[in-house]
């Protein structure tokens, strides 16, 4: 059965079609609300409201955007809800202000080491999660979930210029952040792109 | 840096995703072909782009999770039959635009609302966060007949804002006394207006509530609420409470 005729299903009142659809889509949707969200808890708590919010909203779902970019709005969502619940949102401030943003912790910068695999993807998960909120949601999005700019801004509910630059940047900040590590890169930073401020390049 | 890589940088990530005009990714690689600073950095985004493709697909949800989700739709389910019957009672819907207020908090202490609303907790936070000036926030605190109940939802339409409906609570408070009601919230912004405590009826396609049960007895209250806070709003008969509450929440899907 496809995922079309899953929905269908589900809109007519199948809980068995649409408990498939939630297995079918659960694994990025608490992938995705857990590199939102930080932790494991309210990862869950929010990919189960994401869902819970789909089997609401499924009257009034109309097909226009994919099944899944729809998923991927009401998880978003459930995730604002819950970091603005517990008040952690990110401070307004550091979404303006790249060098405020990105602290660069000098006990990261072991020099001249191989990093293991493993290594690397808690290095590019830390500098994932130093980004503010706006900035990482819009990133892991696309870089994790390889949804097209237009996917995003309709999940994000953002305006497409605001998802290009928020991708843009990010990726910068996180290069930066990666580069001030000191041992990410194979090659050292090249002078012109040297992370002074641990910002956008003057 | 000079000013062509500038240009080039700014350009680097749409090139990055294929997302450019063309022109501009020639400009793009015309530049790169010239400036190892540019191929370098272009060479970094993509290192971390690799370990990000794969970075999470160890990761799973925790056990039984569609198992946690489905329940608490059962759960739901069997609420919702409880509801139903409420609305069948509605005697008058009243549609309210919020997209005029500012933020509102409305707060109502019926015991079952309390126990039923699933985000209790948010609600009532939020109208703390939220609320207008503070007498507002616990306006509907007190004195709940848990017996009576109006059912109040969102808005959907800032066309209903604009049209500034007369209002015609007053003259029919009396025969409401007795009665259910249902509020219909509108608005762009319906997210970020709560009531709080209220039981929550159905839901629009961002899974926002937009239509909440209320005590009937205080709606007085909540016109002259609103009417101090400028919004426009409309009350309506029994069958057009239920026709809303069934082409949210109606048919099959309310299993």
């Amino acid at each position: 059965m496809t995922e079309q005729e899953l929905v269908q299903q589900a809109m007519r009142g199948s809980d068995a079609a649409f408990e498939r659809l939630v297995r079918l889509h659960e694994k990025k949707i608490y992938a995705l609300c857990l590199r939102i969200c930080g932790s494991a808890e309210d990862a869950q708590d929010a990919a189960q409201d994401a869902f819970v919010a789909a089997w609401r909203g499924l009257g009034s779902f109309r097909g226009e955007a994919a099944f899944s970019t729809w998923l991927y709005r009401l998880a978003s969502n459930a995730c604002v809800d819950i970091l603005r619940r517990k008040k952690r949102e990110a401070l307004p401030l550091s979404l303006v202000d790249p060098d405020a943003a990105i602290e660069i912790r000098d006990e990261t910068a072991a020099p001249e080491r191989i990093l293991e695999r493993k290594e690397t993807a808690a290095l590019v998960g830390k500098a994932l999660a130093a980004l503010p909120e706006g900035y990482r949601a819009v990133l892991v999005l696309r870089e994790l979930h390889q949804l097209s700019y237009t996917e995003i801004a309709e999940a994000m509910q953002l305006e497409l210029g605001t998802v290009k630059s928020r991708i843009s940047r990010g990726r910068l900040l996180m290069r930066n952040y990666l580069a001030a590590s000191g041992n990410f890169f194979a090659a050292p930073p090249s002078k012109a792109s040297k992370p002074t401020k641990g910002g956008v390049e003057e | 840096m000079n000013k062509a890589c500038e240009n080039s940088r700014l350009l680097l990530s749409g090139y990055l995703d294929s997302a450019l005009s063309e022109p501009e990714r020639e400009a793009v690689e015309q530049h790169l072909s010239q400036c190892s600073d540019c191929r370098a950095l272009l060479k970094q985004y993509r290192e971390i782009a690799a370990v990000l493709r794969t970075i999470d697909d160890e990761i799973e949800p925790p056990e039984h999770f569609a198992e946690g989700v489905m329940d608490k739709i059962r759960t739901e389910k069997r609420r919702r039959r409880r509801r139903l019957s409420a609305v069948a009672a509605c005697a008058a819907v009243a549609l309210v635009t919020l997209s005029l207020l500012p933020r509102i908090g409305i707060s109502l202490s019926a015991d079952d609302a309390k126990s039923d609303c699933s985000t209790d907790m948010a609600a009532s936070e939020y109208a703390e966060e939220k609320a207008l000036p503070k007498g507002n926030a616990s306006l509907f605190g007190t004195s709940f007949d848990g017996s009576q109940t109006i059912a109040a939802g969102a808005a959907k339409s800032p066309s209903v804002a604009e049209s500034s409906a007369p209002v015609e609570t007053a003259s029919v408070e009396a025969d409401y006394a007795r009665a259910h009601s249902v509020i219909k919230l509108y608005g762009a912004e319906r997210r970020d207006y709560l009531i709080a405590d209220a039981q929550e009826l159905c839901y629009d396609a961002d899974g926002v509530c937009i239509g909440y049960l209320l005590p009937m007895e205080k709606l007085e209250e909540l016109t002259a609420l609103l009417d101090q806070s400028g919004a426009a709003y409309e009350v309506l008969l029994a069958e057009d409470a239920q026709t809303f509450y069934l082409s949210y929440e109606g048919g099959e899907h309310d299993g």
